[in-house]
């Protein structure tokens, strides 16, 4: 699965823009990831400048952050 | 619905607040959304414009105004240097205020500012459009009908998307930044550095531009599929390299696009501007300038169109037309200098930037014509010549 370290995410919102899936967006609190919609071609994590996304390595985002409260 | 406008701007940096301005000038009901709590913050930007890319669009004004550049340096691969001096080259802005005061002026003018409002989503229902956008206001659902949409929500763009537009970025049209705002430098403040390479940038070129004497934006950008190492590494190597000693104050990542001759900016009655619509140059990555006129030029049009008599979908492609009329070939022409950078050795690099300083001289410059002085780069010796035919021009 797709995760965010959010001590080094800038919340720049490069990573939405190249993902095909529309799998990301980008609250005012911080980057939402929807798992079900992504494929895992790792653009996002390719984009990332700081190194923020991966698979499986990092703690894991709340998944259902902007969600809920929409 | 909550509450009916106009016209809906979402996104209140340069394009979006130019937007509305202008369509409250015209006595439109304008609501100018922004996700954040405070305009302005964050934002990701090096923050230098030309004095032409400003002025036409807003009187330059030195309360939102870091620095005034008069230099330009280029320091090629093997550290050649050519220096450009320029009387009125442009300037650093100040773009948390420049900011504040863009969505001031719309909001005094009679638009409708609400921050921590983010769009969700468009609302169907219309049979030649949308005729609203769903809100998140200060964490509740609210929703409010428009009759024309303005995207000026930066890269990320959402409201492309949800329009239908397929705006995804491939790995090639975009530059991933990274950048410190650093203090406890000494930096020229009124000239602007550009370093180039390969193991500097690949793809990109890395910047400091000052903010005063002692303060700077140095940041750098790379083209993600040419490197797998991340834009923040560069960064750290090269902020070392550059200075002695530096205290680092903010940290900003990044997004560029790159101008996209394909992409619409019109669908049905939604516009995109600004970033949203890719309207950046490609080679520089300068993206302020074409924000302000492709929001003042969706605000016109949009003003226009709410006018009795102009209210079919296709009076709204005239922004798209009129955009690409006044800079569509200078956007094209970047794109194809970028294809030509992107081919370049370090060796050509240092080719181009020797010719540059000997060409120039020390003589004081006050316009240049880039296409000109592009071929004349490239007709300067045999091996920057094999890339001329790639200026399709
Ligand atoms: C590192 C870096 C350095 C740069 N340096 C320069 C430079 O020196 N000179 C230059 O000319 N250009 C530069 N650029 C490019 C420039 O920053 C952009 O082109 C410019 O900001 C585009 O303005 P905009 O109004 O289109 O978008 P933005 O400035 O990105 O504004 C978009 C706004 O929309 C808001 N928003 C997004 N989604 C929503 C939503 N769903 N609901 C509500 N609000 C939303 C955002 O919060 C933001 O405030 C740089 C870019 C980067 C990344
Ligand atoms: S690209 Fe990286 S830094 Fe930027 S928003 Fe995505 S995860 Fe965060
Ligand atoms: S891995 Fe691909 S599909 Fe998944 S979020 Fe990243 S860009 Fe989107």
């Amino acid at each position: 699965m797709l995760q965010l370290d959010l001590k080094l995410c800038g919340e720049c919102g490069g990573c939405v823009a190249v993902c095909p899936q529309g799998a990301l967006e980008l609250y005012s609190h911080g980057l939402l990831i929807k798992s079900d919609r992504c494929n895992l071609c790792e653009n996002c994590i390719v984009f990332c400048p700081v190194g923020a996304l991966g698979i499986n390595t990092v703690q894991a985002k709340n998944s259902s952050l902007g969600k809920d409260k929409y | 619905m909550d509450e009916k406008f106009d016209c809906i701007v979402v996104g209140a940096g340069p394009a979006g607040s130019m937007a509305a301005r202008i369509l409250a000038e015209n006595g439109v009901e304008v609501l100018l959304l922004e996700k954040h709590p405070e305009i302005g913050v964050p934002v990701s930007c090096a923050e230098a414009i030309s004095c032409t890319g400003l002025s036409q669009f807003v009187t330059p004004n030195p309360e939102w105004i870091s620095s005034f550049i008069h230099h330009v340096l280029l320091v090629s691969p093997s550290g050649k240097k050519f220096l450009l001096h320029h009387p009125d080259a442009g300037f650093v802005l100040n773009r948390k205020l420049f900011e504040k005061k863009m969505a001031e002026e719309a909001s005094f003018k009679g638009a409708r500012l609400k921050v921590n409002s983010c769009a969700v989503g468009l609302l169907d229902g219309k049979p030649d459009g949308f005729h609203g956008v769903a809100v998140l206001e200060d964490g509740k659902k609210k929703e409010y009908g428009a009759e024309v949409i303005i995207g000026a929500d930066g890269v990320e763009s959402w409201v492309a998307r949800w329009a239908g537009m397929d705006s995804t970025l491939p790995l090639g049209q975009i530059e991933s930044c990274a950048q410190y705002l650093v203090g406890e430098v000494e930096v020229e403040p009124d000239r602007l550095e550009f370093y180039l390479g390969q193991s500097v940038a690949p793809g990109g070129y890395a910047w400091v531009f000052p903010k005063s004497d002692n303060t700077a934006n140095v940041g750098l950008a790379v083209t993600p599929d040419r490197t797998s190492k991340k834009a923040k590494e560069y960064l750290d190597r090269f902020v070392k390299e550059r200075f002695p000693h530096f205290k680092v104050i903010e940290t900003h990542m990044g997004g560029v696009p790159c101008f996209d001759r394909k992409i619409s900016l019109v669908h049905q009655n939604v516009l995109l501007a600004g970033d949203a619509g890719r309207l950046v140059d490609s080679l520089s990555g300068a993206g302020i300038s074409n924000a302000l006129r492709s929001g003042k030029i969706a605000g016109e049009v949009a003003s226009q169109y709410m006018k009795k008599g102009n209210r079919s979908s296709s009076y709204l492609r005239r922004y798209g037309e009129q955009f690409l009329e006044e800079k569509g070939r200078e956007l094209r022409f970047y794109s194809y200098c970028r294809a030509i950078y992107l081919k370049m050795t370090d060796q050509d690099l240092d080719d181009a930037v020797s010719f540059l300083r000997d060409y120039f001289g020390n003589r004081t410059v006050t316009s240049i014509q880039p296409i000109s002085l592009v071929k004349t780069i490239l007709q300067s010796n045999r091996h920057l010549l094999r890339l001329l035919r790639h200026l399709v021009w």
